[in-house]
C-alpha cells in the first residue's frame, strides 16, 4: 500500500498539562474517505486543528509528501471549518472571488458552478451576515471546494445544515471520492458517513480506540462498534 | 429581594475565588493597586509648584470630559441599548416571580459598581491634578464618584432611548436628531463665543465661557460638571444643585420607563441577546463587529488584488460597507486635543505638540484595523502565500487612516505655528513613522499574549515594546539634535529613519503569528 495523500505521524497536541491528542499515526490514500468518529471532546477537531496548520504540535504531518505548513501543501489543501467562515460584509459571489484572487485562480466560471450545486446562486448578492448558519457552512465548503483542492478536510461538516443540504453533501463527498480527492471527515454522526467512509478511525480521549476498514468485518456495524467503545463495553472488532 | 442579594453576593465571592485561582490576575490587580497607592501617596507629598492653576481651567476639563462620556454612553441607546443586564439575568431573573421594579434597581446598583470600577485609572492623574491643581484626594474621589454617575445616567439614558425609540425609525431618526442637536449647539454656541476674538488667549476664553454659566445647564455632563465645581471650591449648594438634578433626571427617566414601556423585558432580552452573541461569537473565534442596521451593498466585486494584496482590497470594499470614517473617532478627538494644546504652548515651538501628539497617538493607534477580524478567520493563515506578506497587506488598510491622522493633526498645528513646509512634510513623516512604531507593537502584543492576556497587562506591555522600538529613533533625532545642531525638521527625520527600520524587523519576527492560529489564542 502506498503511504498515503494525507500522512500524519506520531502526531501528539498538548494544551499545557492537557493532552487533546496522543502520538496518533494514520494515512489516507488519494480517492478515500476517512472518518473520524468519537464522542465530543475525544479530540477530533484538534486533530483537523493540526492538519490544517492552525494548531502547533509534535511529530509530522505530510500533505502530497509536503510539511503541512508549507505553502505547496496548503495548496492542495481545503479546510471547511465547525464554524462557518464566513465575512459579514462580502457578499456571497465576493467570497468565492476572494479566494479566487486569493489562490491565483483564473475565473473559469467553478465558483458559478460550484454556488449553483449549492443553491446559492440566487443569492449571490446576499452579505454573508444576512445568510442563516446552514447557508453559511454551504458558502463556507464552496470556498473551501473552489481551489479544487487534492485533499479536503472537513470538521462537522453537517451541523446546522438542512436535510436538503446534507444530501447535497453526501453527494459531494462520493464526487470527492471518485476524482480521485482524499477526504478527512471528523464528525460524531455516524449515520451522516455510513454510505461513504473507506476507513473509520474512532476516538476516545485523544487517542484511536479503533480503526475499522470497510468490509473488513460484518459482525458489527459501525454504529454497534463506536457504541460498545464510548459506552465503556467490549473493545468490539478492530 | 433574597435570591438578588444572594446572586449580588456569590458573584463577588466568585470573582474573588477566580483571581486567586489565577495569579497572573492577581499580581496585576496588585501591582495596579501598589502603583495607584504610590501615586496617591507620592501625589500627597508633592511640594509641587506653588503656581496652581486656576480651578476653573480644571472645572472646563471635568465638564467637556463628563459631558463627552455621557454622549458616548447614551448614544449606544440609539443603536443596542445599554448593558444593564446580561443574557443569565434576561432569561433566568425575568422568568422569576420577581417584581421588575426590583429587578430594575438590582441592575441599576450593579451597573453602579461597574461604572466605578471603569473610572478606576481615573485616580492615576492624581499627582498631576495636585500638581497643577492643588486638589485634595478627598476632591480626586468626589470627581472619580461623579465620573461614576455620569456612567451611571449614561446607561440609564440609553436604556430609556433605546425602549422609546426601537420600534419605530422615524422616532429614532427625530430622538437622535434632537438628542445630537442639543449637544452640537452648545458647541457651536461656545466656538460662536470663542472664535471671532482670534486664536490669541483662545484657551483662556474657552475655560472662562465653559465656566461662565450656561454651559452647567447641560444634562448631565453640566450639571455633573456644576457639583464638581461645589466639591472642588467648597461651595456645596452648588453640589446639591447639580447632584440633585441628576436625582430628578433618574427618577424621571425610571418613571417613563415603567410609564411608557412597563414591560421593558423585550428590550432589554434583545439588546442583552445581542451582546451575548458577540461575547459567544468571540470565544467560538469568530470575533463581530459593530455595523450599521441597514448596510448598503453598492458596486459588487472585489475588483483587485492577486494572492496576499486580495486581503488589502477586501478590506477597502469592507470599510465601504461599514460605513467607518476613515479615521477612528479617538483619533478625531486627539488631533482636536493636540491643536488646542498648541494654542497654549504657541512659544515652545513645535516639539511640546509633536510630543503630546505622539503619547496621544499611542492610544488612538491601538487599533489595526481589520486584522484582528482576519485572525479569527481561516482564510489568512490557510491562504498559500508567505507569512510577511499577507502580514503586510492585511495590515495596509490602517496607512491611509495614519497618513490622514498626521495631516489632519500637522496640517492646523503647522498654520498655528507659521511652519514652513519642510517642518510640517518632517512632522507628517515622523507622525507616520510613530503610527508604524504603535502598529508594530500591537503586533508583538498580539503575537506574544493573543487575545487572551488581561487588557491591563496587554496595555502596559504595549507601552513596553512601544519604547523599545522607538529607542533607535529617539536616540538618533537626540544625538542629530545635541550633537549636531540638526534643528527640528533633521532631528524629526532622523526619528524616521529610526523607526521604520525597527517596525519592519519587528513585523518580519512576528511573521509567523500566521503560520498559526494558535499563536494568538484564538
Amino acid at each position: 500500500m502506498r503511504d498515503g495523500v494525507l500522512r500524519i505521524n506520531q502526531v501528539t497536541k498538548k494544551y499545557g498539562k492537557t493532552v487533546a491528542n496522543q502520538n496518533i499515526s494514520f494515512f489516507v490514500n488519494d480517492g478515500e474517505v476517512a472518518v473520524l468518529l468519537g464522542p465530543n471532546g475525544a479530540g477530533k477537531s484538534t486533530m483537523i486543528k493540526c492538519i490544517t496548520g492552525l494548531l502547533r504540535f509534535e511529530g509530522d504531518i505530510e500533505i502530497c509528501g509536503k510539511p503541512n505548513k508549507s505553502l505547496e501543501a496548503k495548496r492542495m489543501l481545503g479546510y471547511i471549518p465547525e464554524v462557518p467562515a464566513v465575512y459579514d460584509l462580502l457578499t456571497v459571489e465576493e467570497h468565492l472571488e476572494f479566494i479566487r484572487r486569493a489562490y491565483r485562480l483564473e475565473d473559469d466560471g467553478y465558483a458559478q458552478r460550484l454556488l449553483e450545486r449549492f443553491e446559492l446562486w440566487e443569492k449571490k448578492d446576499k452579505l454573508g451576515k444576512e445568510l442563516s448558519k446552514g447557508m453559511q457552512q454551504k458558502l463556507s465548503i464552496c470556498c473551501a471546494l473552489l481551489p479544487r483542492p487534492k485533499v479536503v478536510v472537513f470538521d462537522e461538516p453537517m451541523v446546522g445544515l438542512d436535510p436538503h443540504a446534507i444530501r447535497e453533501l453526501k453527494e459531494v463527498f462520493r464526487e470527492l471520492k471518485e476524482s480521485g480527492a482524499t477526504v478527512l471527515i471528523s464528525t460524531h454522526m455516524i449515520d451522516s458517513v455510513e454510505e461513504t467512509w473507506d476507513v473509520c478511525h474512532i476516538m476516545m480521549n485523544g487517542a484511536f480506540a479503533a480503526t475499522r476498514k470497510r468490509g473488513e468485518s460484518a459482525e458489527q456495524s459501525l454504529e454497534e462498534l463506536f457504541f460498545a467503545i464510548t459506552e465503556g463495553g467490549e473493545g468490539g472488532v478492530v | 429581594m433574597k435570591p438578588l442579594r444572594y446572586l449580588t453576593f456569590k458573584t463577588m465571592k466568585n470573582r474573588l475565588r477566580e483571581m486567586v485561582r489565577k495569579p497572573s490576575r492577581l499580581i496585576y490587580v496588585i501591582v495596579l493597586l501598589a502603583l495607584l497607592v504610590f501615586t496617591m501617596i507620592g501625589g500627597s507629598h508633592t511640594g509641587g509648584n506653588d503656581m496652581h492653576h486656576s480651578m476653573d481651567g480644571l472645572v472646563a476639563i471635568v465638564l467637556g470630559f463628563y459631558t463627552a462620556m455621557f454622549i458616548m454612553v447614551a448614544n449606544a441607546g440609539f443603536s443596542r441599548g445599554g448593558n444593564i443586564f446580561n443574557l443569565s439575568d434576561a432569561t433566568l431573573l425575568f422568568t422569576a416571580p420577581i417584581r421588575p421594579q426590583t429587578i430594575l434597581f438590582y441592575g441599576l446598583l450593579r451597573q453602579m459598581g461597574t461604572s466605578l470600577l471603569v473610572g478606576f485609572f481615573l485616580l492615576f492623574q492624581y499627582a498631576n491634578l495636585r500638581n497643577f491643581y492643588n486638589i485634595t484626594v478627598f476632591q480626586m474621589i468626589a470627581l472619580l464618584i461623579l465620573y461614576g454617575g455620569v456612567i451611571f445616567l449614561g446607561q440609564v439614558a440609553a436604556m430609556m432611548l433605546y425602549a422609546f425609540t426601537s420600534h419605530d425609525q422615524r422616532r429614532q431618526k427625530l430622538c437622535r436628531v434632537v438628542f445630537t442637536g442639543i449637544f452640537a449647539l452648545c458647541g457651536i454656541w461656545l466656538a460662536a463665543r470663542c472664535l471671532p476674538f482670534g486664536l490669541e488667549d483662545i484657551g483662556a476664553r474657552a475655560v472662562a465661557e465653559t465656566t461662565g454659566g450656561f454651559l452647567y445647564a447641560v444634562p448631565v455632563g453640566g450639571w455633573l460638571g456644576l457639583a464638581a465645581k461645589g466639591m472642588l471650591v467648597g461651595d456645596w449648594g452648588l453640589v446639591i444643585q447639580g447632584v440633585g438634578l441628576c436625582v430628578l433626571l433618574t427618577a424621571l427617566l425610571l418613571w417613563l420607563l415603567f410609564r411608557m414601556e412597563p414591560d421593558y423585558y423585550e428590550d432589554v432580552l434583545k439588546s442583552a441577546e445581542i451582546s451575548y452573541s458577540a461575547i459567544s461569537a468571540k470565544k467560538e473565534g469568530t470575533m463581530q463587529e459593530a455595523l450599521p442596521a441597514n448596510i448598503k451593498v453598492g458596486k459588487t466585486g472585489i475588483r483587485g488584488g492577486w494572492g496576499s494584496s486580495t486581503f488589502f482590497h477586501k478590506h477597502l470594499l469592507e470599510n465601504r460597507r461599514s460605513r467607518k470614517f476613515i479615521l477612528p473617532g479617538n483619533s478625531l478627538l486627539f488631533a482636536v486635543i493636540a491643536v488646542i494644546f498648541c494654542l497654549f504652548t504657541k512659544d515652545g515651538g513645535l516639539l511640546p505638540t509633536f510630543l503630546l501628539a505622539t503619547y496621544l497617538q499611542l492610544f488612538s493607534a491601538m487599533t489595526t484595523g481589520r486584522f484582528n477580524y482576519e485572525l479569527t478567520r481561516p482564510y489568512l493563515y490557510l491562504v498559500p502565500e508567505p507569512a510577511l506578506k499577507k502580514l503586510l497587506w492585511a495590515l495596509a488598510e490602517t496607512m491611509p487612516a495614519m497618513v490622514l491622522d498626521a495631516l489632519v493633526v500637522f496640517l492646523p498645528v503647522g498654520v498655528l505655528l507659521e511652519l514652513g513646509p519642510a517642518e510640517i512634510l518632517a512632522a507628517v513623516l515622523a507622525r507616520i513613522s510613530f503610527g508604524i512604531v504603535y502598529l508594530a507593537a500591537d503586533i508583538a502584543v498580539e503575537r506574544i499574549w493573543g487575545g487572551s492576556a488581561p487588557r491591563v497587562l496587554v496595555l502596559l506591555m504595549y507601552l513596553a515594546i512601544s519604547l523599545v522600538i522607538m529607542a533607535p529613533g529617539v536616540a538618533l533625532a537626540l544625538v542629530g539634535g545635541l550633537g549636531w545642531d540638526f534643528g527640528a525638521v533633521g532631528m524629526l527625520l532622523l526619528t524616521v529613519v529610526g523607526n521604520l527600520p525597527a517596525s519592519l524587523l519587528v513585523l518580519f519576527l512576528c511573521r509567523n503569528l500566521l503560520e498559526c492560529a494558535e499563536l494568538n489564542n484564538r
